[in-house]
Order: structure tokens, then sequence, then C-alpha cells
């Protein structure tokens, strides 16, 4: 096989540097005829590689062929085990890589055939040549923190923007174009700033204005206007996918817009950056003085959500996590995080365990994941009436004081413990007598579980039908559930009599899942027993039950014949209470017994002790469950305990005869009884059984100071602690239940809670995060499958960046610090290429949701870094920015084209010319109603229905959705700004989506800006549009007698700017012909006036209105007018 | 000549059992799939597969035929695995063998593995390279769009393959297309392998151009002023094989003139005086 | 066609070269005018020019069997035994429980798994052998049984997904989750329009006969994902207006709207002079098409031109707008003048309760007009070269949900095997292909899953599922997703 002669020959590498030139943005366009500058890995060598080479020998592990790996030195340096390294640095001859790239032999030709992908030769000598100059490799230009670069000098430049621009200009052959026409550029500046056009008398007052800064004066009065930061949370509503529906299936109403009213009042308030993101991400943590930084975590919540008949719950949560972690990394990383969900990223240096990592800084929050579809599940802050408001934030103000000592405590929790236990303070254990079985349920596979009490009969128990499900979620330490059919016998334990003292119970967690109806979950059962059927000696034994959520324990006696007897003759006088309680219950729904969904329920026991909890217990959470009985065969005798607390009960049975015996040949069992009645899919923790009746203070000590005592004494050194540990001993039982400055602190938050819950009682609902407390995790999971968990990990950033700033919390408070930090590489320059791009319209950096390998490589780096080390150093102020922006002289450029730059620079990517594209939907709908006198300029508020055809809604809703019907509002409803528009996931507003407005169920950082025949259709024909020309119209006729005054108002009126002479014509001529139509036809005009909710004008006659309505439309349907 | 289209993708029918030797049919699969690992350069598990003898002297683990006997021979369980296993062969990712190789290698073990005599296995499918439909197109290819844009209709090609001609797509704006425009199509009407003209202004005097579309295979003239006589004037057209006539005043002397040609055998007429359509 | 600025050749050529080698196609490209992106060899009208989208070359990587698709969508998923699946020796086995060894441990949906039992449930309906291919047809499918030597039944099919909403996504978009182009967006995508004054792709949804268990339809199923906007689907709608703002409003007749476009343009012209942006250009065209469209959409629901023998094959609801019938109407005269891809949904087969009673309005909402349609394209000679396919997002299970009773019985959710039919376009007529066993749990022989299934329908088309891609966050996105898919050979005559 003959290699190549190295030396290739200098046409054909001048082609390729034109070629590569061509290709890669920011590179001079290098004579051909000089020698070609050192190749630079990241501009033509990544590109080749990450195209050809990395989808098998790249970043992810999962799909990486022969183990080798390119995409960074010193794996594709390192020695191989048979053959060549694949790169030899100098020394292309012996490079695996370059004979491989060369060879013909489809054996051993690389990229292999199958991978239908071809290398050009140019591209082969490239890589051969890049290697002979030592194939130096480069770390990706985003994830190098940004450096200050030096501003070029510049002719006259106004400012640094400017000569960053015209840099890169000159570099291109280009200059910047002459400025603007005042009247062009305050409409450019009134739309950017604002979202609406300047009115008439703005513009002739700028026009006039010849003094100094005239410009900049306006610009500040557009910054401090309230209709900037409607402007800007419109694009932030992208950003973060606002919607005001859950999204799958049913779609409901979910009520979170007071989160939109925190973003307009934050940019209106020109709130610092950094501040406001991290009330966003973390405002529930900081802790939250005001209820603007609770509002603010609406953020968290905006994810979709279901309640789909068949969904598996820790199947949603995982899915919500994903898109919570792609949103985080769009918005704020510009990075493809998703990708990482199932597989190392392909190409950025980003992988699962990171994606994992992120997810446990963003799923420690407090809400379920099966939220039913209702308009507020929690946790939701109610925004009270303006009466008790300033009480309300005096409360909150007060309890973050006390929550952030609390937290101060917190954050020295294993140094207070070690400090206490060097006093010679213990945890007490519960005294071991008389247990005889204790199921810690730790193991964490398999289907043996052990019984841990000392001196135990039986050391272990095997589940059998279903397989035990671990690892979940975790409480103690990682959870086992048991699943539809498992069964866990427990041998001959807790044979005890009626007699006998005996306590049982443990930690349980009742699923809340889609049971189909208002019956969610897994309908009710046996928690533990020693108890069989009615066959079995009578149902007799003794269990702890649970149905809707209470708890009943019941010690049911043997009957045989002759006390069946008695017990009818009793039931004559009254039938037992337990019995009629329950058929009252399950009358609602078709009738419990024979729908076989649910096992029939227990037969009411007629005689025994039934001792139920008062109160109910909420599902998906952990609870410490526990009962003693002290064998005086009366219900007095049974107490009940939740989470080491006594609870008030109910004796609904209290009928144990003196020779009653409980004795029973049935097993023991976990989750249900001997022979039916299970209570499913509940998970348990740390069940135990004790031959003795246990006093209230040993119980109280059941739920964590037993297990601190046990751990305190296996490590007495706090430092060495897992995380699990810390949290049983440190979080819940020295600073839970010991530690008496911590109690205080809890006691008195709790006080402010309950006060804050008076005075916002019935307020305005909307969703807030709130951190849950217990240790954040995430479990990396093969494939992305929620079941298939592989490893667990803690909240970590991601490997390739800088770590967590020193001493930040592992919460997400710490991950916004991280966020924020200056050697972050990625933030700043992700946000000020977003906002750059709103005023452009094109980003530095096109994909402005992806930074990475694959992303576009920005056009001006320096300008880049420059801009986004400017934003930090100006203490992130927004309104300083866009000032700064707008006041460029890049930006004041005119818009109009000349062939040679369009020839050189056809997309406007070196912004040789002013930004021209056509408006966003909102923006559009915006400046019709306001040049039409019909806007409504109210701020903040709920979400509002303009008009929509009729049947959009229905067409697709379901019928059980309470978002299914579309009824427009009355009056003002029909003309606020769009921002307000109502959006629903499953059918966004019909004429926004036209104009490529997105349904907001994924992160989006940038909207197409397609140009199709159904947006024509829109501003002629949509009510809306329709009903702004006659308005206009009626506006035009007002002011003005004449047809050509006329024209010239709806001209400035809409375009800013007074008609010119070679205008009036072909205005005139289609008015001709549509007056003649309307004066042969005068019901035609009657028609068409009919058209909105507002009044006709009666001063004028319908056919002139008619014609002048139509007239004011074309003027709305102008390229210019739809034109920013 | 009747034209067949290529196959692309191997039937894997066998057709009838021809007889093959392990040098024709068994060597070139291994060649292919095998070799890399077990061959010259390198020989994984001490295995080398190409040559009979190497096959017969088996691995480090022992031999990996037994001749007579497929299910027993290792060669043949590797690579009938389900692809995800460990053991499947060839390993990590590389292309499967095909469907027939590995009946051919089934057949040969059974057939006692002979190294040199015949053996009954199915037959390599015959890849017949279709004769073109139509001249290349790319050269002339601007020429036929300028020419379609300024007369208002578009030539579409039909295909990347650039042997598979134009197709005349009027949908668009068909009432733009009549008899003079399709007389104007004679520079590029060799390249013409399909005409949608239903719903145009198009006549019999139109068809005497269309006459003239050598490699014409399909022609839709739905809903148009055509009459048998005009479609008469279509029996030169060697290559039509459909025409679409619904709609049209067509009767049965034109269908029974198209009858002539053996190729046309889809006419459809329904909607028209014809009897009944086929 | 409009005379305007010819911009050279050459630079065309070379800008195309930069930016198709970027491949940058993601949602924030500029896009060209309506779905009639033709390719830069295609129409020569420079407002070609205005687009940055890379422009794709849309013609078919070998010759095509298919220029058109009419998809008919069964949303709510109809059980295969009282269909297509015909499993003679269940009769026998009503009432007995469900062998484990053939459920093999499958995790149950929410609504089922708690139940005690999973008795086995036959078909409520009979069977008989139609047509000389000798497919077996259910009793509910008289007039679909008079064109069965017509059908490619598949049995075989299985997909991932065990719920509605992401399953119709799977079947629609090729993916469970939201985001993704549909099979119709990448048709419009990959071989463009064929009549550029219509909508490429449209998408209808049929009044319900049955409405309990009702599936949501959102845009997400026929959206254009990644792919530039306007190669999302117009839905046609019921009632006076199929495209949304498509009529002028009363009072303003074609001579106004004439007058009123023409004021327009020539404004933009004269700003055209002034600005010199392309993309004013692309906007003028677009109010020219929007005009034409204005009076080629409105003549499709003008059925006046029908014959007779119209309403005899799709039966008289077909006159009423927005059931099933007119739809399927509607289906054959869009695909007449040239629409690439027509989806109708016709909600809801999703019987999870009184299956027997509620399937047999579904079936007889569905037999006449669907029989109607293939009899009708076959007559008009447009069966060759359009392919039908009718068929849901997963099958049910042979065990019956809630009380089984012989004549009432339900039947939940069940991925792993389910049978559609295609019909036209290559497809090899009267074959059905895989096999379930005796309970059609799960599949015995040549299992086709939901990709391998699109892979097939775009070779079709002339298209090779693994060359019709668009770069994503870095990823050559297809249809078929990043796992193996094959094309069935056996379907293709």
């Amino acid at each position: 096989m003959i290699r190549r002669p190295l030396l290739v020959s200098a046409s054909l590498l001048s082609a390729f540097a034109l070629f590569a030139q061509l290709g890669t943005p920011g590179r001079a366009a290098a004579p051909a005829a000089a020698k070609p500058a050192k190749l630079a890995y990241n501009d033509q060598v990544l590109p080749i590689l990450s195209e050809n080479c990395f989808a098998c020998h790249g970043p992810d592990s999962g799909s990486r062929k022969a183990e080798l790996r390119l995409d960074r030195a010193e794996f594709a340096t390192a020695k191989r085990k048979e053959g060549p390294p694949a790169i030899v640095p100098g020394k292309p001859d012996e490079s695996g890589l370059a004979q491989r790239i060369e060879s013909k032999d489809e054996k051993k030709m690389m990229p292999p055939p199958e991978a239908h992908k071809t290398l050009k030769p140019a591209e082969i000598a490239l890589l051969q040549r890049w290697i002979a100059e030592g194939a130096e490799y480069q770390e990706h230009w985003a994830f190098i923190a940004p450096k200050r670069p030096t501003v070029p000098a510049a002719r006259g430049a106004a400012g640094p923007i400017d000569a960053f621009v015209q840099a890169k200009l000159a570099e291109n052959g280009l200059a910047l174009s002459p400025e603007a026409d005042r009247r062009s550029l305050i409409r450019r500046a009134t739309l950017d700033l604002t979202g609406l056009p300047p009115t008439p008398e703005e513009v002739d007052a700028f026009v006039a204005d010849r003094s100094a800064n005239a410009y900049e004066r306006v610009v500040d009065r557009l910054l401090a206007s309230p209709r900037f930061g409607e402007h800007r949370a419109r694009y932030w509503l992208d950003y973060v996918r606002y919607a005001d529906t859950h999204g799958i299936h049913f779609d409901n109403y979910r009520a979170i817009w007071p989160y939109r009213d925190y973003v307009i009042r934050a940019f209106n308030a020109n709130k610092r950056y950094d501040t406001f993101v991290r009330e966003q991400l973390a405002g529930d943590l900081l802790p939250a003085r005001t209820m603007d930084e609770l509002a603010a975590t609406g953020f968290m919540r905006c994810n979709l959500t279901t309640n789909e008949g068949g969904t598996i719950p820790e199947e949603t949560r995982i899915n919500e996590l994903r898109d919570r972690v792609e949103a985080f990394g769009a918005t704020f990383l510009g990075l493809t995080t998703g990708c990482a969900a199932c597989h190392d990223h392909k190409f950025d240096p980003f992988t699962m365990r990171d994606f994992y990592g992120l997810a446990a800084f963003l799923g420690n929050t407090a809400e379920k994941p099966w939220d039913l579809n209702i308009a507020t599940p929690d946790p939701v802050l109610r925004l009270p009436k303006e009466e008790t408001r300033a009480a309300a934030e005096a409360v909150l103000a007060r309890r973050a004081e006390l929550q952030e000592k609390l937290e101060a405590r917190r954050a020295r929790g294993r140094e207070l413990v070690a400090g206490w236990i060097a006093t010679g303070a213990r945890p007490r254990a519960v005294p071991a007598t008389a247990l005889e079985l204790r199921l810690r349920l730790d193991e964490n596979k398999g289907d043996l579980v052990k019984n841990s009490a000392p001196g135990a009969k039986v050391t272990e128990f095997k589940a059998d039908t279903n397989p035990l499900v671990w690892g979940e979620n975790t409480w103690l330490w990682p959870s086992m559930r048991m699943d539809i059919f498992t069964r866990l016998a427990l041998g001959d334990h807790g044979d005890v009599d009626a007699g006998d003292k005996f306590s049982a119970g443990g930690w349980l967690y009742l699923r809340a899942k889609p049971g189909g109806g208002a019956r969610t979950g897994t309908g009710s059962g046996s928690l533990l027993s020693r108890m069989g059927e009615a066959k079995r000696r009578g149902g007799a034994g003794w269990e702890i039950y649970q149905e809707g959520g209470q708890f009943t324990v019941n010690l049911v006696p043997v009957i045989d014949a002759a006390a069946e007897a008695e017990i009818e003759a009793a039931a004559k006088v009254a039938p037992p209470p337990a019995a009629a309680a329950r058929k009252k219950k399950g009358s609602t729904t078709t009738p419990v017994v024979d729908n076989p969904r649910y096992a029939p329920p227990a037969p009411a026991a007629r005689r025994g002790i039934a001792v139920t909890t008062k109160g109910t217990f909420p599902r998906d959470e952990w609870l410490h469950v526990f009962f003693t009985y002290d064998g005086s065969r009366k219900a007095a005798g049974v107490k009940l305990y939740v989470n080491g607390r006594p609870v008030e009960t109910d004796a609904k049975l209290d009928t144990l005869a003196a020779k009653d015996s409980l004795r029973t040949d049935a097993t023991m069992h976990l989750g249900r009884r001997d022979d039916f009645q299970p209570m499913r899919e509940t998970r348990f923790q740390d069940v135990r059984f004790y031959k003795r009746a246990l006093p209230a203070d040993e119980v109280a000590r059941l739920p964590f100071e037993d297990l601190a005592a046990e751990i305190v004494a296996r490590q007495p050194d706090a430092t060495k602690w897992s995380t699990d540990e810390n949290f049983v001993v440190t979080e819940r039982f020295f600073l839970g239940e010991t530690d008496v400055e911590t109690r205080k602190l809890a006691t008195a938050i709790a006080s402010h809670d309950e006060a804050f819950g008076v005075l916002t009682k019935d307020g305005e609902p909307t969703l807030i995060a709130q951190e849950r407390n217990a240790p954040a995790y995430s479990d990396i999971l093969k494939r992305g499958d929620y079941y298939a968990r592989v490893e667990r990990v803690g909240p970590t950033t991601p490997h390739a960046m800088p770590p967590l700033p020193q001493g930040a919390p592992t919460n997400r408070r710490g991950l916004a610090e991280w966020l924020l930090a200056a050697e972050q590489p990625l933030f700043a320059r992700v946000t000020v290429n977003r906002m750059w791009q709103e005023v452009f319209g094109r980003g530095i950096v096109e994909s402005a949701g992806d930074f990475g390998i694959t992303g576009a490589k920005p056009t001006h780096p320096e300008l880049l870094d420059w801009l986004a080390l400017e934003f930090r150093a100006s203490g992130w102020d927004v309104k300083k920015f866009y000032r700064q922006l707008v006041t460029s002289a890049a930006y004041r450029q005119t818009a109009a084209v000349t062939a040679d730059r369009l020839a050189k620079d056809p997309t406007n990517r070196w912004f040789s010319r002013g930004p021209r594209f056509r408006m966003d939907a909102e923006m559009l709908r915006d400046s019709a109603l306001a040049a039409s006198g019909l806007l409504v300029e109210k701020l903040g508020g709920p979400s509002v229905k303009p008009y929509q055809p009729a049947g959009i809604w229905e067409e697709v809703a379901m019928p059980e959705s309470n978002t299914k019907i579309y009824t427009p509002d009355k009056g003002e409803g029909l003309y606020r700004r769009s921002l307000y528009t109502f959006w629903k996931r499953a059918s966004p507003p019909a004429a926004m989506e036209t104009f490529d407005a997105t349904s907001r169920e994924t992160v989006c950082t940038r909207r197409a800006r397609s140009n199709t025949p159904l947006q024509a259709f829109v501003t002629m024909n949509d009510p809306q549009w329709v009903e702004a020309a006659r308005k206009l119209a009626e506006r035009a006729m007002k002011a003005e007698p004449t047809a050509r005054a006329r024209f010239d108002f709806l001209a400035r009126a809409t375009l800013s700017r007074p008609l010119s002479a070679a205008e009036v014509g072909p205005l005139t001529k289609s008015a001709e012909k549509i007056r003649a139509h309307f004066a042969a036809d005068a019901g035609a005009a009657g028609e068409i006036l009919k058209v909105g909710e507002s009044p006709v004008d009666a001063a004028f006659p319908p056919a002139e209105l008619a014609e002048w309505t139509i007239v004011a439309s074309q003027f709305l349907n102008l390229d210019e007018f739809l034109t920013k | 000549m009747r034209r067949i289209a290529i196959f692309l993708f191997l039937a894997a029918l066998p057709l009838r059992a021809a007889p093959a030797t392990f040098a024709t049919r068994v060597a070139p699969a291994l060649e292919k799939h095998c070799a890399v690992c077990h061959g010259a350069e390198k020989q994984k598990a001490k295995l080398r597969l190409d040559s009979y003898a190497a096959i017969v002297a088996g691995a480090d683990s022992g031999p990996v035929l037994k001749a007579g006997d497929p299910k027993e021979s290792e060669l043949h369980r590797r690579i009938t695995l389900p692809p995800h296993d460990d053991d499947f062969m060839p390993s990590d990712g590389k292309p499967p063998l095909s469907a027939l190789d590995v009946k051919v290698i089934e057949r040969w073990i059974a057939a006692g593995a002979p190294e040199s005599a015949e053996f009954d296995a199915p037959a390599a499918p015959v890849v017949r390279v279709a004769e073109p439909a139509a001249p290349d197109y790319l050269p002339r290819l601007d020429q036929a769009r300028k020419l379609a844009t300024t007369l208002g209709v578009r030539l579409v090609p039909r295909s990347r393959v650039t042997t598979d001609g134009l197709v005349l797509r009027t949908a668009s704006a068909p009432r733009q297309c009549d008899d003079a425009l399709l007389a104007k199509l004679a520079p590029v009407a060799d390249l013409i392998v399909e005409a949608e003209l239903s719903r145009t202004r198009v006549t019999d005097a139109g068809l005497r151009a269309v006459a003239t579309w050598s490699n014409l295979q399909r022609l839709d003239l739905a809903r148009t002023g055509v009459t048998s006589a005009g479609v008469a004037a279509l029996a030169p057209l060697a290559k039509l094989e459909s025409i679409n006539l619904t709609g049209t005043k067509v009767d049965e002397r034109g269908v029974s003139a198209l009858k002539a040609n053996p190729r046309l055998t889809r006419i459809w007429t329904f909607g028209t005086p014809v009897a009944s359509s086929p | 066609m409009l005379d305007l600025p010819q911009v050279p050749a050459a630079l065309k050529r070379e800008w195309l070269e930069l930016e198709t080698r970027r491949h940058f196609l993601g949602r924030g490209s500029k896009a060209l005018g309506w779905a009639g992106l033709a390719t830069i060899l295609g129409r020569s009208a420079p407002h070609l020019l205005a687009s940055t989208a890379a422009l794709p070359d849309q013609r078919p990587h070998f010759a095509p069997k298919a220029k058109r698709c009419i998809y008919l969508f069964m949303a709510g998923a109809p059980s295969q035994f009282e269909t297509w699946d015909y499993k003679p020796k269940l009769a026998a086995m009503f009432d007995k429980d469900l062998p484990e060894s053939v459920r093999g441990g499958q995790v149950l949906t929410g609504m089922t798994a708690s139940q005690a039992r999973l008795p086995v449930a036959p078909s409520f309906y009979k069977f008989a052998q139609m047509g000389k291919a000798g497919h077996w047809v259910s009793e509910l499918f008289p007039h679909t049984g008079k064109v069965a030597d017509d059908l490619c039944v598949i049995k075989s099919l299985h997909t991932e997904a065990i719920n509605h909403e992401p399953a119709i996504l799977s079947m629609t978009t090729g993916n469970m989750f939201p985001g993704k182009p549909s099979l119709g967006a990448w048709l419009a995508y990959g071989l463009g329009a064929i009549n550029e004054e219509l909508p490429t792709f449209v998408v209808m949804t049929s009044k319900m006969p049955v409405r309990t268990n009702v599936q949501a339809l959102s845009n997400r199923l026929w959206s254009s994902g990644f792919l530039p906007p306007e190669y999302a689907a117009v839905s046609l709608r019921a009632g006076n207006e199929p495209v949304l703002y498509l009529q002028d409003p009363k009072g303003v007749n074609r001579d106004v709207r004439r007058a009123m476009i023409d004021g327009v343009n020539d404004l933009n012209r004269q700003l055209f002079e002034r600005v010199g942006d392309p993309e004013i250009n692309t906007r003028i065209a677009q109010y020219e098409m929007a005009f034409r469209m204005q009076t080629s959409v409105p003549d499709l629901t003008d059925f006046s031109d029908e014959p007779a023998s119209t309403w005899e094959l799709y039966g008289e609801k077909a006159k009423e707008p927005g059931t099933y019938a007119y739809n399927c109407l509607m289906a054959r005269r869009l695909a007449e003048r040239g629409v690439r891809f027509t989806q109708v949904f016709l909600r809801t087969w999703d019987q999870h309760t009184v299956l027997p009673e509620r399937i047999k309005v579904m079936a007889g909402e569905s037999d006449q007009p669907t029989a109607g349609l293939l009899t009708d394209l076959k007559r008009r000679g447009m069966l060759d070269d359009t392919l039908v396919i009718w068929g849901g997002e997963f099958g049910r299970t042979v065990y019956s949900q809630g009380t089984l009773r012989p004549d009432n019985y339900g039947r939940d959710h069940h991925p792993r095997c389910f049978s559609m039919w295609m019909a036209g376009a290559g497809t090899k007529p009267g074959i059905s292909y895989g096999e379930t066993d005796d309970f059609s749990y799960n599949i015995v022989k040549d299992p086709v899953h939901i990709r391998d299934f699109h892979a097939t329908v775009l070779h079709q088309f002339g298209i090779d599922h693994n060359r019709l891609s668009v770069k994503f966050q870095g990823l050559d996105a297809k249809l078929t997703g990043v796992l193996p898919s094959r094309v069935i050979p056996e379907l293709l005559a």
C-alpha cells in the first residue's frame, strides 16, 4: 500500500485554505499564495473529526468502538494493544489515523463504509498536515473562561462594540453602512425596547430635535417605560417555556400567571440579572424575604406534567426531571444537556454523571410528579389581597430571619453534634427487650430480607410472586417497595394472645398513583398482620390496617358456633358501627364489592377491638406508624403513634370478651393478611414487633433516636457519617428533636408559617418551588430508563467546568452561585448572546441554545467575550446593556443593502448593515392594536382570551379537560398586549402559532422566522386585524378630510414616516377599485364593518369607512409594517 | 426490451438451488466478514478462516467445524446467535453476514463441508442492472429548468439516479398548460418519463407532440379534452406502461388502439364512454 | 412567473455550499416561502436567494413507487382481536386465566394492575375469508372485506409506548417525546410539493361517534419539530373555514382583494428598490400565492362536481362536513390535486370497557368510507402511486379489563403486538405478514417495529431512511431515530 508523499501540492493546500476559510467564520481570507498559517484545532480540524469520527471515537463511552477515543490528546496519542497509536504528533507516517483515512481496503479504511461518511481528499490532507504540525489539540472555545480582549483601534468608532464590528468588517472587505434616517432609527429603537411602534408625535419630535444625544434621550425614555419590562418578559417566557396549562392528556389550567408578573416587574425595576436568576432558581432557599422571591421560583414549576391514566409516577418524575435539566442547560449554559440522559454526550464533554448530577440539584423539590392536573398542585403561594399584603410581607421577612438562623445552625450541624457528643451526651437507644422481629429492609437488592432482632429465631425471609423494588427513593436508606402481588411471609412470629402485651409498626410510604377516577392510589389493606380470612378461625388475629388515609388496629377474637349465636342476638339490637361506616363511604362510585379492580374489603369484624386514628394522613410521604397494646382486652389499652407522637383515636369496637383468644395458625405478614387484603405497592423501612407494650417515651425515640444511637455507637466521629446517616443523626434526631436552639427556631418558623397562611388564605395562587428536607440525590439511569438505576449521585456540577464555589451549599442556591461565578465560562456569554440576538435578529453565536462543539462558532469571538465581561462588570445591569447595544453605530446603520454588500455578506452575519427582520408574533399584533388605538395598556394580571376562530380547542381537547371550550373575553381582554394571551400547550394561540410562536412544551432559545401565505391570511382576515384596520381608518378619517392627507396619516401611524410621492399612485389606483365596489354594493360595506366588538363610528358613511378600512388594512400588510 | 428495475435489496427468496462450491460461495463470505480478525494479519482466538485448511484446523478452543452437522459446528452457531449476544460473530458492531450467506454455510456444512465438490445451496441473486429509463438528465437539467420556468410548468427529476428521467408536473397551474406548450418541450422531450397533465387544456393536437416523447412511461390525461382520435396517435410510444383517461371523451376505439402496445397494461377509463374500466 | 432581478449563479452555488456544509437547519433558520421550497436547482426565481436555510435536494434517492400518502389514523388503538388478527383457538379459552408463561412478568398498566384475575376474552365477532387472497376479515368490515385483495395486512407491529400520548407521538413522529418532525413533515421537507398552490401536508380530525375514553390530539402530532415551520401540517377544519383565516371577511370580494394586494405589492416593490432585502420579494410571492389559494382551497369543499356513484361508495354521511366519510372523500380530492400527505384522525377506539358495543359503532363509522376511498382511488388510476395506511398506535390485551361476560368485556393497552394494513403504491396486495401467538400477546414470526414500518413507508417514496436526515444538536436526526431499523422487502410487490 503506497503512502502518498506527504508534501501535498501547493495548489491543493491553497484551494483547501479557501475552502476552509469559507466554512469557518472569523478567519481572514488569507491570500492563496502566502504560506498557510498553522492549522487551529478548533477552527479546521474539530469540525472534520466531530462530523466523521466522534460518533464511534468520541466522548460517549457507550457507543465507542475499538476502545479508541480521538477527542482529547491524551487518548488519541495513547499506546494501543495492537498496531500504532492513532496519532503520533509530528509523524503522520507512524500514526494509525493517517494510514486508515487513506486506505482504500474496505476492512481497514476509516470512516468505515457502513458509517455512510466519506472524507474528501482535502480533509484527508488537512488531517495529515495537522498531525505533521504536531497534532496540537485546543480546548473548545466555549469552555475557556472569557478573558478581557484588547479593543482594536478603529477609525472614529463610537465605542468598543463598533470597534470590534468594524475590525471584522474590514477583514471581510466591508465597512459600516451609513446611519439610518432618523425616522427609521426611532421606529427601530422603540420597537426593540418596548415592542410597540412610536407615535407620530414622538417621531416628529425626534426628527425636529437636532440637539446632541437627542437619540440617547429617546432611548432613556424608552428604557424607563413600563412597556420595556413587558417586551423583555415576552422573550423570557420562551426561554423558560411558560404556559397556562399542564400539557399532557387533560392539559388543564395551571395557576402560575403571577410568575409572569414577577418577570415583568423584575425587568422594569432593572433588577440585577444575577439576582433575577438567583431568585428564580433558588428563591425559597435564599431564604425568601419577600413574596417576589417566592413567586420567582415559578420558573422551577414550568415543566410539562401529565395525568394520563396508565402513567407510572416514578417514570413521570424522571421525564419531568429530564425536561428541567434540558431547559436549564439551554437557557443558562447554552448546552444540549438533554443528550446525556441516555448516553455520554457524543461531542461535548458532558457525561451521564454530569446530567444526573444536575438532576440531583434540580429534582429535590417538594411537588409531587402525579399532580392530578389540578390548577394549584402544592407547593403554592397565595398572593394576599391589598389589605393584608403589608402584614404578610412583614411576617415573611421576619420568618426569613429565623430561617437564616436555622440554616446557619443546619450548616454547622455536624460540628454541633460532635460538640454535643463530646459532652458525653448520646442518643438513647430503645431497649431491645422482647424485640422479636426487626426488618431494617436496607438490603437494596434481591428477595431476601434479614431479621436483625438480637437472638431472632428466624433471621431471613424470602419475598415471592413479585420481586421487591429497591432504591426508588431514600429515607433512612434507599427504599424497598412491595410490588402488586408481592408476598412477604414472616414465619410464626407475632404469635400473641388477647392477654399479651405487644407493640408493632415502622416507617411506611403509601404510594399515590393513577387508579382512575377519584380513587388515586393503591386502595386499602393490611400493613402488618398475623391474621387470616373469615374461614380461618373467624379471621382471628391482630393487624394494623389502612383505609382512606386512616390507620386502624384490629384485634379479632376466634369465633366459634356459640360465640356466633351470641353476636347474632347482639347484632339485631345495633349493627356494629364499623360495618355501617364502610357501607356509606363506598357507595359513591360503582359499588366496591363487585368492582374486581380492587379485592373486596375485609368483612367487618363483629367482635373484638378496633381502634382508628381520628385524622387522615397523606400519601407519598414517609410516616412512622406504631401501636402498643397492654393486654387489657380493652380498646383503651391500644395506643396509636404517628412519627413518634400519640394521635387521637376512635374506639370503633370494644367488645373483646375475657375468654376470647386471638391466636391463629395464619402466619405473620408484611403488607397484607395471610390470605388476602394486601396494602399494595407500599414502601416499608425498619419494621419492628415487640412482645411488650412500649411506653410513650420509648415510642417517641423509635423514628430517629434509636437508629441515631446505633450510628453514633458505631461511629462517634460526626465527620465520617454518610449523607444518609447524617440525615438521621444530625438533621432529624439532633436538630429535629434535641437541639433546643433549633427547636425554638423551628417552632417560631412554624407559627410564622401559620400566620402567613391565614393572611394569604384566599389570595391569588401561583405555583412555587420548595426544597425537600431530605438529602438531594439522583440515579444514573442505563439508557435513560426510569427503573434501570445504575448508580446514585449527589448534586455535582459538570466535570468539564469549574467546581462549586467554596462554601456554596449543595442545593439550588449553591448551583445559582456556581452559575454566577466569574470563572464560569458559559453563563455570561450565553446571556449576552441572546440579548444581542433579540435586538440584532441574529446572535454572535447563531445557535443560541448550543455553544457546544457542533454548535455555531462565534462570528466575533472577542466582541462576545468583551460583552460578557462588561455585563458582569456593570453589576449585571440589563438596561445599561441594552442601552449600549442600541446606541452603537452598528445598530444605527441603515438596513438598506447594496448588491456588493449582499454578495459579500448575504445573511448579515458580519452586521454590515442595520438589523431588518419580520417581527415576532406578539410584536405584530401589539403594533397593529397600537396603531389602531385599540391597545389597552394594563400591566400584569391573569391571562386573557382575545379573538380566536371557534372550535380550535374543542377539536383537540379531551372532554374531561377544563380548557376544552375557548370563550373569548369581552371588552378589555380582547385588546391587551399579546404576552398576556392565555397559552394552552396542546393548542397554542392559532394566529400567533402561524407566526412561529412555540407551544412552550420544550425550551426555545430562538424562534423560527418563516414567511408563508398562511401569515398573509392572518394579517388580511383575522378579525383582530380587520377590526384594527377599521379603527385605524376611523382615526385617519377623523383627522384628515382629503385622501392624500389620510394616506399620509396612515403612513405616519404605521411606518413612522410620511408617504413618498411615488407611493401615492398605486394606493390611489387600488382605492378607486375598492371604492367602486363598495359604491356598487352597499350591503358589502355593512358586512365588513360588523367585524370586531368595538362600535362603528357612525359619523362616516359605511361605504367610505369600508373603503378606508381596506386601505388601512393595506398599510397593516406592508412588508415595511411587518418588518422591524 | 423489458425494463427491469434495479434489485436494491437481496431478494431473500431462493429462486432455485444452483450448484455451489466452497470457493465460489463460502470463502468469499468468510473473507468479507471474518478475515479482518481471523486472517493473515490478526488471528483472534488463534483462528484463521481465510483458507479451507485453516477452517478445518479450528481455534485454540478446539475445532469450529463438524462436517455434516451445522448445529454442532461452532462456526455456524456463532453466526446464528441473536446480534446482541456476547458470542455473536462478527463481533462489536461489524456488519453481520446476510441471511443468504448463513444459509449457504449451513448447506455447505450439512453437505459434509467439501473442499471442492459442489453442494446444493440457494442461488446467489442475479443483480441485473436496469436498462436506463432515459438519457442522463444532469448535463441538460439547467436547460430543462429554464425552459419549464418560462413556460410555467415544472420538470422535476424522478430521482437522484440521473438516468431515471424527468417528470412533467403541472399541478400547480394546470390551466397554464396547453398544446402549444407541449410542442415547445421538444428539446428535452426524450428526458420525460412521466407526464402529469390532468386537468390541463391539452387536446388531441397536443398528443401529436407527446407521441414523440420516446421514453414516456406514464401519462395522466384525466379530465382533459382528448378523444380516441388523439389517443390513437400515441401508439409509437413503445415504453408507455400506464395511461389515465378518466373523465375524458375517449371511447372503445381509442382504448383498443392503445391495446396494440403490449407494454401498456394499465389503462384507466372511469367516467368515460368506455363500457367498463379494466 | 415573476421576473425579479437575478443574482449571479456562481454566488448562489458558493453561498449554498457554505450554508449546506454547515448543515445549518436549526429552528431559527429563516426559511423560504410556502412548502414549495424547490431545490436551488429548481425554480430560478431569485427569491430563493433570500433563504439562508440549506435547501434540501428534494429528489428521491431512487425511483419512487408512491407520490402521495393518505394515512387513516385510528386514534385510541383498535383491538386487533375484533379487527384483523383472527384467533379461532381463543373461543375455547373463554374466561380462562392468561397463562403466566405468556405474560412473562410484563409490568401491567395502572388500570389493570390491581385486577384480581386476567381472564381471556375471545373476540365477540366472527370472521370469514373474503376475496381471492383469502384474508380472514371480521364481520365488522363488510365493505373493506370486498376490497381485501388490495390489502397488505401486517399483524406483527410492536412499539415501546404503553400510553396514548407517547404512543401516538411515536407512531406519528418516531419518538415518544414532543418536539420531533412528523412523517408528513419529513416527506414535505424531503420531497417538496406536487401542487405548490395547496398545502403539502394536510391533517383532518373527524367527528367522534364514540365519546368515552377520548384521546387528546394536539399540534405536536403533526408538527414540523426542528424542521422549518412551514413543513408542519395545515389542519383542514370542518365547517365553513377549512383553512384558518383563509376566507376574506364578508363584503370583500375577489376584486377588492386583488386591488388590495396590488396596492400592497406595488409599495413593497418600491421598498425593495430602496432597501434591497430579498425577503421582501419572498413576501410579495407569498401574497400572490395566498390570493390564488383563496380560490384553489374552497373549490375543494365544493362537492357539486362529484358523480352520484361517489355517495354510493363513501355513504351519505360523506356530505356532512367533519365526519370521517366526508374526510375520506376530501382526502381523495386533495390527493387528486397533488397534496403530498393527508392524515385523517378518527377517534376513539380506546375501549377499556363495553368493547363489543363500542367497537361496532367505530367499525361502522370507518368501514364503508375506507373501502369507498380504496375503490375510488383504484378506479381513478390513483392507487398505483397513492399509499393508503389504516391503523392505530398499539394493540389491546387478550385478557378482559373489568368484569368479563360473554357479550361484554374491555381490553387494556398492549404495545407488544398490533395490526395495521397498507394498500397501493407498490405494496404487495392480498398478503398477511407477521404472526402472533394464540393469545395475540407476543409476536412469534417476522416482528415489525414501528421504525421498520416508517423505513418501509419512506422506501415507497424513493427515500433511503438513513439518508433523509437533518443535523440537529449535533446529531444527524432521522425519522427512524438512532436505533437500527430496516425496510421490510416482503411487504413490497
